[in-house]
């Protein structure tokens, strides 16, 4: 009798290869901390995959136990030996096991349906929703795309955040470092970046991949609830590498995902990719050297922990448009120890990429959220990475803010000082309190050009610093409400016309008559 | 040092010389050396050396039972020859094989095993119908 699991297997049975096929083997020499040392694959490559035949001398029941074939990853060629880690259990791995190589680099299989699922760096799904269908095996180890094959940064990825889409604007194809000691906000600003991006029109929209290294579990797993309440996992992909899994995968997750980037990016697509932390990734790597006997150099680093990340960052690009004019925008994440910058990793990945968001623990804890210091915070690609109408608003907030700053040393002085630098403090403290935002409440970019404008037109002169979220807020509505075409034409031509110019500032000046409490020396909320 | 005793040792018997000369050998170097805390590493690493220097000079053949040498001699043979091994080897028995044979030749493994193909087969409607 026929059935649909006799006839699969029948369909498996003739597709099976049973020529005799010679195949390189080695055996198991030592075994320990992940890191198995292999004698013979005399013709094995750097960065091939290997297979454990762990099923020597194991009878077939036992054989079939494991459903899947254990691989190791070689990473070390020495004169008598080769070095191996590997990617699972080790603990099945013993002495005089053989090994066989599989002649193929590590690669992940990719494909459209990849989007909307949590992945491991190999690929293996971990969100129960069943096998990935591969469309193709993306090496992980890829040489960047050279400079003739690059276009220039000129298109902006908004992250939602007002401090930054204003002052230290973000491009598709640029690497701008996230960085702050813990508990800063740093994954929130990631976060709202991609939450932000639904904003977008579909067919420009950025697909995002967030790469968790060593992350909690139990923090990854709030992420993607929050992602998924969002609606942004639709068109976001996780990779999710926790604490306690092997450095090896530690090590491997942040080039999965500038894999899958390029698998999306060479279709002539935008991708943003975020590497959550790149801090620990150089620890696993230097876990992972040392354990390979590689002599260790500074902070016990091996000698090539610059390349480790300057490599994996240089395939971030803005391809030219004969190549599809796609993008990877990469987000890494760093985390410092009380503030230093000066230290061995930070400066590597700062002199890396193309711009840095400083995020300070006295910032945060003075209620300034996001913590960043644009004082320090800086974006190479700059406003070439704006809109126009962005360009337009985003000027003057820059130049007040640097002026408070000067000033603020001043502040505690404030009865003693003349009317116009105490203007220019209420002014910068307007400006402060208006660029806080809520985590997880990215707003588009059409709305931020509607409030620094009006801000810069003096919406706020006469509000208690107090009440300036509170006018935001209502202002927006009113927008929202009453004027909702300045929106509908900011979102689609993006520039600041002289015409838009005059019926926003009309809406000021009707929103100041028809509020009148939140202004003046009574205002009140 | 352990690795220079061992080199040494396994050179000596490689030459011909004769097990109990060189061990004895052996171990009056070391104790001269004060070395005698390696002597059991020294030993374990000549032995698995050797086992190693075996396996490339002889091809050894595994077989599910003795009555498969008969009937897979031919298929031996042509993958003896495809290893570019010498025609005399070693057979030893392993029957979580099932059938077929399993032919190892200096770092080169044919394994036309029944049980490698079961495996095979298993893994790939588990990975298909996952």
């Amino acid at each position: 009798m026929s059935t649909p699991i006799i006839e699969r297997i029948k369909q498996e049975i003739a597709q099976l290869d049973v020529a005799a096929v010679s195949k390189e083997a080695g055996t198991v020499m030592s075994v320990g901390d992940g890191i198995v040392e292999i004698d013979g694959l005399n013709q094995a490559q750097l960065m091939e995959m290997v297979v454990f035949a762990a099923s020597d001398g194991a009878t077939l029941e036992e054989s079939l136990q494991a459903e899947k074939p254990l691989y190791g990853l070689i990473l070390n060629l020495e004169e008598e030996l080769v070095k191996v880690v590997v990617l699972g259990e080790a603990d099945v791995v013993t002495e005089g096991m053989t090994v066989y190589r599989t002649e193929q680099l590590l690669s992940i299989p990719v494909s459209d349906d990849i989007i909307g699922r949590v992945v491991d760096p190999l690929g293996q799904p971990l969100d129960a929703k069943g096998e990935i269908a591969a469309d193709k095996h993306m090496a992980l180890e890829r040489v960047a795309y050279g400079v003739m094959d690059r276009s220039s940064v000129n298109e902006p990825v908004h992250t939602g955040i007002k401090a930054i889409d204003s002052m230290i604007p973000i491009g598709r194809g640029q690497r701008e470092l996230i960085i702050g000691d813990r508990q800063t906000g740093k994954t929130t600003i990631a976060i709202d970046t991609i939450i932000n991006q639904r904003y977008e029109p579909a067919e420009k929209r950025p697909l995002c991949i967030y790469v968790a290294i060593g992350q909690k579990r139990s923090k990854t797993a709030n992420l993607v609830a929050t992602l998924e309440e969002a609606g942004a996992m639709e068109y976001t992909t996780v990779i999710s590498t926790s604490a306690s899994e092997a450095s090896s995968i530690l090590f491997l997750a942040p080039f999965a995902g500038a894999a899958i980037g390029e698998y999306f990016m060479e279709q002539g697509k935008d991708v943003l990719v975020v590497f959550d932390d790149l801090s620990k990734h150089a620890n696993a790597y230097r876990q992972m050297s040392l354990l390979l006997r590689r002599p260790p150099g500074r902070e016990a680093y091996p000698g090539d922990i610059f390349y480790l990340h300057s490599r994996l960052l240089e395939r971030s690009a803005k391809l030219s448009k004969d190549l599809g004019g796609g993008s990877i925008t990469a987000l890494p994440i760093i985390e410092t120890q009380e503030g230093d910058v000066s230290a061995y990793i930070p400066t590597n990945v700062i002199s890396i990429t193309d711009g840095q968001i400083f995020l300070e623990t006295d910032l945060f804890n003075k209620g300034i959220r996001p913590a960043l210091n644009v004082g320090i915070s800086v974006s190479r690609v700059g406003s070439s990475a704006q809109t126009k109408a962005m360009k337009k608003v985003s000027g003057k907030i820059r130049l007040e803010l640097a002026q408070f700053r000067e000033l603020e040393a001043f502040m505690q002085f404030a009865s003693d000082l003349d009317d116009e630098t105490k203007a220019r403090i209420e002014s910068g403290r307007t400006y402060v309190e208006l660029l806080k935002q809520n985590q997880n409440d990215p707003m588009p970019f059409y709305k931020q050009v509607v409030v620094l404008y009006a801000a810069n037109q003096g919406l706020f002169n006469g509000a208690a610093v107090e009440l300036v979220k509170q006018v935001e807020m209502s202002y927006l509505e009113y927008i929202e409400r009453d004027q909702s075409p300045i929106l509908t034409e900011l979102e689609e031509t993006r520039q600041i016309s002289d015409e838009l110019a005059g019926k926003m500032d009309a809406a000021i000046t009707a929103f100041r008559e028809a509020h009148p409490q939140y202004f003046g020396q009574n205002a009140t909320a | 040092m352990r690795r220079y005793y061992t080199i040494a040792t396994l050179t000596l018997l490689q030459q011909g010389q004769d097990i109990s000369t060189v061990l004895t050998g052996l171990r009056q170097a070391m104790e001269r050396r004060g070395h005698m805390y390696l002597y059991g590493r020294v030993l374990k690493d000549v032995a698995r050396a050797w086992e190693r220097y075996e396996a490339k000079r002889i091809p050894t053949v595994q077989l599910a039972r003795e009555q498969d040498l008969t009937v897979l001699a031919d298929s031996i043979k042509r993958q003896l020859a495809a290893l570019k091994a010498p025609s005399e080897y070693r057979v030893t028995i392993a029957p979580e094989l099932i059938g077929g044979s399993v032919v190892r030749y200096d770092h080169h493994v044919i394994d036309t095993s029944y049980k490698d193909a079961l495996v095979r087969l298993y893994q790939n409607i588990a990975q298909t119908t996952t």
